[in-house]
Order: C-alpha cells, then sequence, then structure tokens
C-alpha cells in the first residue's frame, strides 16, 4: 500500500507534541529534527498572522534527494509504500541529499556527541544505536516504530488535536480533495505523498 | 552543488563509513523497541475502561518479562495536567514514555512536555542525596559549597529548626506551586500535624482572582467553555484549550474539532499568543485594559443591542433583586431570614426571592416610600458609562471592533433556544468567554475578570450547552459503580438563593461558602500573610511585603523557610526584592529536582525524585481538578506511581515526610491528618502506629476513591479509572438544580465595612476601594506614567512546550526553545522597532524607572502591541550553574516588576500590578 500523510492546519496548535515524539521514537541525536515545527508570519501589525507548519519528509514522488544521492541504494524510495529511506550502511555522509532537498528534511550526523556533550546519559546510551555518525538522517514515516508493532508513526501518536492523518495514499487524498488542502511548495515539482489541510476562517 | 564539484567530499565521507560499520554490530535499539512492543501488543488485555478506551486500549499493562521490558502507568508532571502515561522500561532504563490511551487525559496523546520527561529523568545535573551548604555566605553565583549528608542527618537537622520554630510559636513558610501541587500539600499536611505553623507564599503562578471569580460564577474554581459545541468563544488573557489551560491535552482535539467546524476564536491579547495564533481574530489590547472593553460588551449587549437573556437573569441570577437607593444594599426580608426582595409582579408587591411568583427584572417600585430599582436596573445604568469609544480610548482596540464583536458574540448566543443532550433538555447557548494569566496579573484583577465573565451571565451561557461549564459542578453517580459516597452537588447561600462553592481543594471537595466566610470569619490576621483581611483570596502574596517590611503591617517576619519545589527567587516579580526575601530567613530548607537560582539561599536541600520515580497521590486530585468538567471528559482516578526505580534510592516527598513524623514523634498525628484530608475510608485508613511511607498514602488513597481492591496494583495493570459524566452533572440548572449565579455582589459592601473596621483597629495602610457590586474597570498605576523615554510594557507568556525555569534545563526543550523564532528573544513591534531603530538581532535594553534592567536580543513582529515587548515565561535566563541547559536562556523581564510596594497589590485576591512602564533601548 502506498502511504500518505495529511495535517491538518486548522486543527494544529504548534505545540511541538510531533518534534519531541519523533525525537523520541527515532533516538535522533541533537540537531537532527525530522519532525519539527516551522513557525513564520505573514502580514504586518495589527493584520499578521502567524503560520505554523509541522514537517517531515514529504515523501516526494520525484524526490531530489534520490536524484542527487551518488552512491548507489543509499537512499532509495520504497516501491512497496512509496517511502523514502536511507540505507545507512550505504550512506557515505556527502550531504548531497542534505542540499537538494527543497524542505529541509535531511540532517547530517556529525558526531557522536549526546544533548550533555561526549557522555550520553542512560537513554541516550540507548536511543542513538542507529545513529552513526557521518551519516544522513531523516524521517522515513517510523518504519521501525511502526514495525516493532506500534500501527502509527509516533508524531500521530503524540498529537493533542489530531491533526495528523498518516494512512493509505488514496484515502488521505480524498480528504485532502474535500477540504482543498494541498501539498507544501508545489512548484518543487516533487510531488509530495504529505499533505496540508488549509487554515479554516470562522 | 552538483556530483562532480563534490568529490573530495565524497571520498572523505567513504572514509567514515568505513570506522562506522562496526557500530551497527552492537546492540541496535531496534531490537529493544521490537520486543518490547510485541510483549505489548501479545498482553491485549481486554480493556472495557469507559467509553474512553480506544481500540488500543488494554495493550499496556504490565509485563514482567525482563527481556521484553515492560509497560507502566503513571501520571506525567512535567506541567500542571498531569496526563496519563506509559513508560516502556528495559533492563531497567526508561526507553520511550508515550499517552495512555485508556485514559482521557491526554486520550493517549502526549505533548512534547510529557515526552521530554525521559531527559530530565536522565540529567546528570538533577539531585539525588541531600546537601548541605558548608558556605555560610548566600548569594547567586556564590558557590554553597554543596556537602553531601546523610538522609539521617538531613531529617534530623530539619526537625531540630522545626522543633524550634514550633516551640517558639513562629510560622514556617512554605514556597510552593510550581512543580509538584500534591507534595506541596502533603508538606503542608506534615508541617501541620507536627504543630508548626505552615503559611504557603505561593507563586505568582495562575492568577490570584481567576479562582475565586469562578467559584463565585460556577461554583467550582476553575470554569470552561463547553468547547465541544460551543460555536463562538472570546478568551481575554488566556490561551486555555490551546497551548495551556483547561487540561491542555484533554481539551486540544475537543477544540480543535470544534475549530474546524466552524467555532469562531476570537484572542484578546497584547502579544499573539499561542491561541491568538489559532484565533479567526486577534484583537491587540493595551495590557490591563481589558475589563473595559467587556464592560463596554455588556453596554451594548444590554443597553444598545437588546440582547441578553432576561429569562436567565430572573430566574438564574440575583439580578431581579431590590437596591436600596441610599445604601446600595440588597432589600431584605429580616423577619424571614433576611431574604431577598424581588418585585413580584404578580403580587405587585415586594416578596422574598423564593416567593415572587413572577419576578421583575428591570424597573423601579415604590417600598416604603423608596423608589427602588431591581440590580439589573442599576447595572444597566451602572454600564452605560462604557462605551465603545471610551473603552477604545482606554485599549486601542477600536470602537467599531468592539461594536461588532458584541453583536457577534449575542447573536450567536442562540437566546431562547434549547438542545436536547441525551434526553436532558438544556439552554443552547454556544457562546463563552473566558480569561485567565493574562488579566489576573493586575491590582484590578479580581475586578477585571468579573467585567469580563459577567458576560457569559448576560447571555445565559452558564452550565448551557455550548456555553461556559464548572469543572466539577455534580458527581452525582460517584467513580464506579456502586459508589455512593463520592457524590457532591451545590448547596444555596439561603439569603439570596445563590449557589455556594464547590472549593478547589485537592482532597475532598467541601462545600465552602464565600457569603458565609464573608459573614462568619475572624478578620483578625494571624500571620504575616494577612488572609484575614482578604476574604475573597486564595493567595498569600502580601507575606512577600511584611516578610521583608515588617513595620508596614505590624507583623513579625518568620525565620525559617521551606521551598517545596519552588524557585521563588525567579516565580514573583523584581528579583533583587526576592533575594531581601530570602535572604530575611535565617534558615531555608529545601526539596526540588535541581538547584535552581533560588538553591544559592537554601541552608539544606533534599532531593525529591524525577516523577517518573516516585508515588504521589491523586495528581489529578479528589475532584478533578485538573480534569475539565465537559460532558466528553469522564470522572478520571488515577495515582502517580514509579515508572522507574528512583536513582540513588531517592525517596518520595511524602516518604521523607513520613521519615521526619516518625523520627519526631509525630505519626500518628501526620497519619490523621492524610487519612482526613484524603477522606481514606476506614478500611483504608493509615495506621498512627507505622510509619508513613508515599506508597502506602497512594495506595489506601486510590482504594479509597476508586473502591475496594482498587490500590496501586490495580492501577498498575489498569492505568485508570474512568466514570462517564452525565448531563445532569454538567447542565446542572437544566437538570433541576437549585441556586442562582450573583449579578450583583451584594456581600462586598459587608466585607468591605468588616475590613476597613480591621486596619482601622490595627491601624495598618489598606485599600478597600474595589469592595464593590458591580465590577468596573480602574487603569493600572503605570497607566498614568508619562515619563519621557518609559513607554513600554513589557509582558510575558507561555507557550505549549515551556512551562517554567525547570523545563528549560530539559534538553530537548531548550532545543525546540533554541529553534524557535521568538521563545528566547524579546519581540518588539515593527512600528516601534523602527521608530527606536531597532533591527532584529539588536541586543536591547529594558529598564525600569527603578533602574532594574533586563537585556536580550531583539526579534521584530507584527504580533505584538505597539505599547509592549513580549516574551516567553517572564522568568526564564536561568542563573545556576547547576542548571547548565537552562542557564543564561532567554531572558526574565519579571525583574522589571517593582515588588513590594503595597500600592501595586490588589487587596482583593492579593495579585500584584504587573503592568510596569519601561524604557527600552538598543545596545548593541
Amino acid at each position: 500500500m502506498d502511504y500518505g500523510f495529511v495535517i491538518d492546519l486548522e486543527k494544529c496548535v504548534g505545540c511541538h507534541g510531533c518534534s519531541v515524539a519523533c525525537k523520541q521514537a527515532n533516538g535522533t541525536p541533537p540537531g537532527v529534527t525530522r519532525s519539527h515545527v516551522e513557525r513564520g508570519s505573514e502580514g504586518t501589525y495589527p493584520n499578521a498572522v502567524r503560520t505554523i507548519r509541522p514537517m517531515l519528509c514529504m515523501m516526494c514522488e520525484n524526490p531530489s534527494c534520490v536524484e542527487a544521492c551518488p552512491q548507489e541504494g543509499a537512499t532509495y524510495r520504497r516501491e512497496e509504500d512509496g517511502i523514502v529511506v536511507i540505507d545507512k550502511e550505504k550512506c557515505i555522509g556527502c550531504k548531497l541529499c542534505v542540499e537538494a532537498c527543497p524542505y529541509g528534511a535531511r540532517y547530517a550526523v556529525e558526531d557522536k556527541r549526546g544533548y550533555f556533550g561526549d557522555e550520553l546519559n542512560e537513554y541516550e546510551q540507548v536511543a542513538y544505536a542507529d545513529m552513526p555518525e557521518k551519516c544522513v538522517d531523516k524521517c522515513d514515516l517510523c518504519v521501525k516504530y511502526r514495525e516493532a508493532g506500534n500501527d502509527q508513526p509516533a508524531c500521530v501518536r503524540a498529537c493533542m488535536a489530531e491533526a495528523r492523518v498518516f494512512g493509505d495514499l488514496d484515502e488521505i487524498k480524498k480528504m485532502v480533495e474535500k477540504r482543498g488542502g494541498d501539498v507544501y511548495l508545489p512548484e518543487s515539482g516533487n510531488s509530495p505523498r504529505v499533505f496540508y489541510l488549509p487554515v479554516v476562517k470562522a | 552543488m552538483s556530483k562532480e564539484s563534490s568529490t573530495h567530499v565524497i571520498a572523505d565521507a567513504e572514509n567514515a563509513a568505513a570506522e562506522r560499520a562496526q557500530g551497527h554490530a552492537n546492540l541496535s535499539r531496534r531490537s529493544f523497541v521490537k520486543a518490547g512492543a510485541l510483549s505489548v501488543g501479545a498482553l491485549g488485555v481486554a480493556g472495557t475502561l469507559g467509553a474512553c478506551a480506544s481500540e488500543e486500549s488494554g495493550k499496556a499493562g504490565t509485563d514482567k518479562t525482563a527481556d521484553e521490558g515492560e509497560w507502566l502507568p503513571s501520571q506525567c508532571n512535567m506541567c500542571f495536567n498531569a496526563c496519563s502515561i506509559l513508560g516502556h522500561v528495559v533492563d531497567g532504563k526508561l526507553v520511550e514514555i508515550k499517552g495512555d490511551d485508556r485514559s482521557p487525559a491526554g486520550w493517549g496523546h502526549l505533548c512534547g512536555k510529557g515526552t521530554a520527561g525521559i531527559m530530565q529523568l536522565y540529567d546528570e545535573n538533577r539531585i539525588t542525596k541531600p546537601l548541605k551548604r558548608t558556605n555560610p555566605e548566600k548569594g547567586v553565583g556564590i558557590d554553597p559549597g554543596w556537602e553531601e549528608i546523610s538522609w539521617d542527618e538531613a531529617y534530623d537537622l530539619i526537625n531540630e529548626k522545626l522543633d524550634e520554630q514550633k516551640e517558639k510559636g513562629n510560622p514556617v513558610i512554605v514556597f510552593a506551586l510550581i512543580t509538584s501541587i500534591i507534595s506541596w500539600i502533603d508538606s503542608m499536611n506534615w508541617l501541620g500535624s507536627r504543630g508548626n505553623i505552615p503559611v504557603p507564599f505561593k507563586a505568582d503562578i495562575c492568577g490570584a482572582p481567576t479562582h475565586t471569580i469562578s467559584s463565585l460564577l460556577t461554583g467550582c474554581g476553575n470554569a470552561m467553555p463547553d468547547y465541544g459545541s460551543c460555536k463562538y468563544l472570546m478568551q481575554f488573557g488566556t490561551q486555555a484549550g490551546v497551548a495551556t489551560r483547561h487540561g491542555t491535552s484533554i481539551t486540544a482535539k475537543i477544540f480543535a474539532e470544534s475549530r474546524k467546524n466552524g467555532c469562531k476564536l476570537v484572542n484578546f491579547d497584547p502579544h499573539m499568543s499561542g491561541s491568538a495564533e489559532k484565533a479567526d481574530e486577534w484583537v491587540p489590547i493595551r495590557p490591563g485594559t481589558d475589563a473595559a472593553v467587556a464592560l463596554a460588551m455588556a453596554n451594548l449587549l444590554v443597553n444598545e443591542y437588546g440582547i441578553y437573556d432576561a429569562e436567565f437573569l430572573t430566574n438564574r441570577t440575583n439580578a431581579p433583586s431590590l437596591i436600596d437607593p441610599d445604601t446600595g444594599r440588597v432589600m431584605r426580608d429580616a423577619a424571614n431570614g433576611n431574604k431577598a426582595l424581588y418585585w413580584d409582579g404578580d403580587a405587585n408587591a415586594p416578596a422574598t426571592y423564593d416567593k415572587a411568583a413572577a419576578p421583575a427584572l428591570e424597573g423601579e417600585f415604590d417600598v416604603d416610600g423608596k423608589k427602588v430599582r431591581t440590580a439589573f436596573s442599576v447595572f444597566k445604568e451602572h454600564v452605560a458609562t462604557y462605551t465603545p469609544e471610551y473603552a477604545e480610548q482606554v485599549s486601542t482596540v477600536p470602537a467599531d471592533t468592539i461594536r461588532r464583536l458584541a453583536k457577534e458574540f449575542g447573536e450567536a448566543a442562540c437566546i431562547g433556544e434549547t438542545v436536547e443532550v441525551d434526553g436532558l433538555t438544556v439552554p443552547y447557548r454556544p457562546v463563552a468567554v473566558d480569561t485567565f494569566s493574562g488579566i489576573a496579573r493586575h491590582k484590578h484583577g479580581f475586578l477585571s475578570h468579573w467585567a469580563i465573565l459577567q458576560l457569559n451571565t448576560l447571555v445565559g451561557s452558564t452550565f448551557s450547552r455550548g456555553g461556559y461549564l464548572g469543572y466539577y459542578t455534580k458527581n452525582a453517580h460517584g467513580f464506579y459503580e456502586g459508589d455512593n459516597v463520592h457524590s457532591w452537588e451545590f448547596s444555596v447561600w439561603e439569603e439570596d438563593g445563590l449557589i455556594e462553592e464547590l472549593g478547589m481543594a485537592h482532597g475532598y471537595p467541601d462545600q465552602g461558602s464565600h457569603y458565609k466566610k464573608v459573614r462568619e470569619m475572624s478578620y483578625t490576621p494571624t500571620t504575616l500573610a494577612l488572609e484575614e483581611l482578604q476574604p475573597l483570596t486564595m493567595d498569600q502574596h502580601f507575606g512577600y511585603i511584611s516578610q521583608v517590611q515588617p513595620d508596614i503591617y505590624k507583623t513579625k517576619p518568620s525565620e525559617v523557610a521551606f521551598c517545596m519545589a519552588s524557585n521563588p527567587l525567579k516565580n514573583w516579580c523584581n528579583h533583587d526584592y526576592q533575594a531581601k526575601v530570602l535572604e530575611s530567613f535565617n534558615w531555608i530548607f529545601a526539596m526540588d529536582i535541581y538547584l535552581n537560582d533560588s538553591s544559592y539561599y537554601y541552608d539544606l536541600i533534599i532531593p525529591e525524585p524525577c516523577y517518573l520515580e516516585r508515588f504521589d497521590p491523586l495528581p489529578l486530585s479528589f475532584n478533578n481538578h485538573r480534569v475539565p468538567g465537559a460532558l466528553e471528559v469522564p470522572y478520571i482516578v488515577a495515582g502517580r506511581m514509579p515508572i522507574v526505580e528512583a536513582k540513588d534510592g531517592c525517596p518520595s516527598a511524602l516518604d521523607s515526610f513520613g521519615a521526619m513524623a516518625e523520627k519526631s514523634g509525630s505519626t500518628a498525628a501526620f497519619a490523621g491528618a492524610l487519612n482526613d484530608y484524603y477522606r481514606l475510608t476506614d478500611e483504608n485508613k493509615l495506621s498512627e502506629s507505622e510509619q508513613i511511607t508515599a506508597e502506602k498514602v497512594c495506595d489506601a488513597a486510590l482504594k479509597s476513591l476508586a473502591g475496594e481492591g482498587r490500590g496501586v496494583e490495580w492501577f498498575r495493570e489498569h492505568g485508570v479509572l474512568t466514570r462517564e459524566r452525565t448531563p445532569e452533572e454538567v447542565y446542572v440548572f437544566a437538570a433541576g438544580q437549585e441556586g442562582r449565579i450573583p449579578l450583583y455582589f451584594d456581600f462586598m459592601f459587608e466585607a468591605k465595612e468588616k475590613v476597613e473596621a480591621e486596619v482601622a483597629k490595627l491601624g495598618i495602610p489598606w485599600e478597600t476601594d474595589d469592595y464593590v457590586p458591580l465590577p468596573e474597570w480602574k487603569a493600572c498605576i503605570d497607566h498614568e506614567v508619562e515619563e519621557e523615554g518609559f513607554d513600554m510594557f513589557p509582558v510575558y507568556w507561555t507557550n505549549a512546550i515551556n512551562t517554567d525555569t525547570w523545563q528549560v534545563e530539559n534538553a530537548w526543550i531548550n532545543e525546540i526553545n533554541e529553534m524557535d523564532d521568538t521563545t528566547y528573544l524579546l519581540e518588539i513591534n515593527e512600528q516601534t522597532a523602527a521608530a527606536k531603530g531597532i533591527a532584529s538581532g539588536d541586543k536591547v535594553r529594558l529598564s525600569n524607572r527603578e533602574g532594574a534592567t533586563v537585556e536580550g536580543i531583539a526579534v521584530v513582529t507584527g504580533l505584538v502591541h505597539p505599547e509592549c515587548v513580549a516574551s516567553v515565561g517572564g522568568h526564564l535566563n536561568a542563573k545556576s550553574e547547576f542548571q547548565p541547559i537552562g542557564k543564561s536562556k532567554g531572558t526574565a523581564v519579571n525583574h522589571l516588576v517593582p515588588a513590594g510596594v503595597p500600592e501595586r497589590m490588589d487587596h482583593l485576591c492579593s495579585g500584584v500590578e504587573q503592568c510596569v512602564r519601561c524604557k527600552l533601548e538598543k545596545i548593541g
């Protein structure tokens, strides 16, 4: 089944619950924010508005990152579900994919330092096992976390506003069509499979 | 970068890849995650734990297979909401926290703070052993020379000091209300039962008047919009249900769905905070002027638009009360229980409220030769002076906006309509007005809250579908099937027929009564907190003045203080003044997880374990103080239970209190206090001869509340006990609950008279101007300041990822704050910044007129009122060397708020004026 993902920007409260849940479930070290919330603003006072956009890997159908990767098989789009993944055994950490991604969804893990410096705390000692240094990391819609028995990515489970939906791409597309949603930066030409439902003004 | 040009990068990286191969051979996190999760799925404990239980219910029971780990339930403590969590423990290590699907306290979700708890647990900067100061010199940054001592030595030292204070009859000050409400309450019971006089000096965390006005208007110390059915919500100085408060993770999804379905959210706030970000309309407003806008809206509704719920006002408020024009008092029948008189249209004569067959809401009548009007007629005249144009002048909110919003609000109220809710016919008033900290933190905070919240009363939205609800209005069915012990409902103050309050105590919801208190209490102060001079207060903030300046109120300073998981240096006003408060004690002992800024003044500190390592009885409190009382949200019973063993065997707070009680021979008294406080049933009463432990109290409290057999072990398996609320418990007026809500506060005259008599007797300065029968808007002191250059008001707010200084020490929270475009910065309006030559990234300084300064980095935005500088938290920028992650992060603008000044205090509810004119300068 091809997966899709949609975030309802009306419901999202920008609380960062997704960001931290991702960090924990995937054991990402400092600076790696697979899932995070981008905050901006538009307009001027008193008509300025806050823009809040939770970000993750957009799971593009035409992923620039895969195209940019010089190492065969180091990053690819899985045929069975369309998820773009990294094979960390093959990744050489050249960071070309990091630069290529129009959504800033890729991160280079430069060293083995944790949040408290060189010495990892008890959690980090276990958590960073899949985070080799000099390697690129990114959101994979919690492939391993779901393989471990969780039916949803960690960010979806955590979301207290229930603003995130993960599932069958066709179903997601129906929701998006109904609410007039869209992808972020459609001009990228990457055809993301992560969609956003618009803010509704009452 | 093209592939060709990056060859050298690739070469370097290939080498690194080779070095990395070894790492993959070692234990992969994947293995334990998978194993742990399988164990969860395999358990499949069939769960029918109330309607809140989702499909995943029951997945998370316990499993003792060491290899696969186990999932253990508890309640979060990363903020006050105390959501239900599950912790995955593998080989004794916590590897994951997530929300517990079985509980409405989060519905299985978990906010960023809650998940980040794992980084608090494993923060090496946490303390786990008792520490004694060796350097007598105190002050922030001066190394106290902490020396580890044994628990026995620590307990003995504390007992010794407390015995001294007991003999002297001195109160012991308890700084409280930051990290752990339940531990604080337990500490009060411990100190009181051993013969000390504990007086809490609470942090300025919620807002002194909020709970009092809520309990007067809804009978509950916390009230909230009926988010699920509300169609129009106006928030003043609050971000409840979006970023904070109202059990955020309980309410967030309900309110998000409501907004998606067309609920209009209007948010008044000087800064575009969390709720305003999600609002359909953000209304920037000058700080401290919200009441003027609300009163203008009231004026428009009753005098111009004629939109008010006459039926509700007549039958469910005291608006028909006849007012003596000479005294302003409600006229009463002295021969008949002193009951309030209404004008009975049928008899064309006055009658007591309970006998008037056809009460007149409005009009002027002849009573005993006097021309007498109803309270509502007086109200209409009172608010008439608040024109939208006047309010605009005061608040900067355009008069047209006030008119439009008042009309929208009134029209959305659907006055006259009803709706069926599970067979109960309920008035349909899908509108609400809500308030919180932004309104509370001003001198006239009580009046302002009242002015705003009475809009709910005018349109009849209180206890109506979609309207404004109390948290725990009624419990008709206890907490479990067959429970006929734990139930409550409003009683009525007979003189006026007004509903009484159920209080907001964390133990049993004793029937409280502000009216009885005003009538019968002693007004003579017994401690330096002077609570007796403030019959409406729930706080003790005058203590900050009297402790340092005992001459003002002729009080005696205390000698010993206990900092119970608090940070008094930062959680009030000016830090230099707070340092004087701390310096004024001979000896301070504390219990905390960190050595925070205030710890530089402690003589002894004993650690409290991280919440993931400890027992706390009933963190949601007996009456579900932290569980919003909407129909969608069941009543919950839950305990906080250790998920992992406490580091270094650190005992829970109640273990320490129990051990000290045992050493001082006061176990029996402590047991008695806890038996009483937690209303422990006879079978579960704590023994008066056995040392009290946290687990014992938690177990007994759970069994007493959830029913026999449902103690710690039961909750370890089931997580929480829930019981669906019924419409009759939520929409109590529709269900026939007797009682009215006050529109006219007659009791204020009585309180004013009694307070004035007492302060005259004491010969101390005191203010009583705010004891008025109808709310007014009064300017903040600094609104009048015209000194050149002092043209800015610092304001602070909290987003969903931050709670306090102790949270900024959290590595994950800090990382988010550092990435954020405002949290550690000072937000300045674009017009103001242009006028002052300030650009984003500039270093700026804010100074008040007394010379206090703070510095920070500017960020220029359109998201803040031109007269304001906005900051997250207000009390960040930790100075403690022992909190290296939070150190120097953000700006603590509350340092600019003058402290110790009686004129800046709200004399009704012990609040403080935080509106302070400051100068803003670019310094680099």
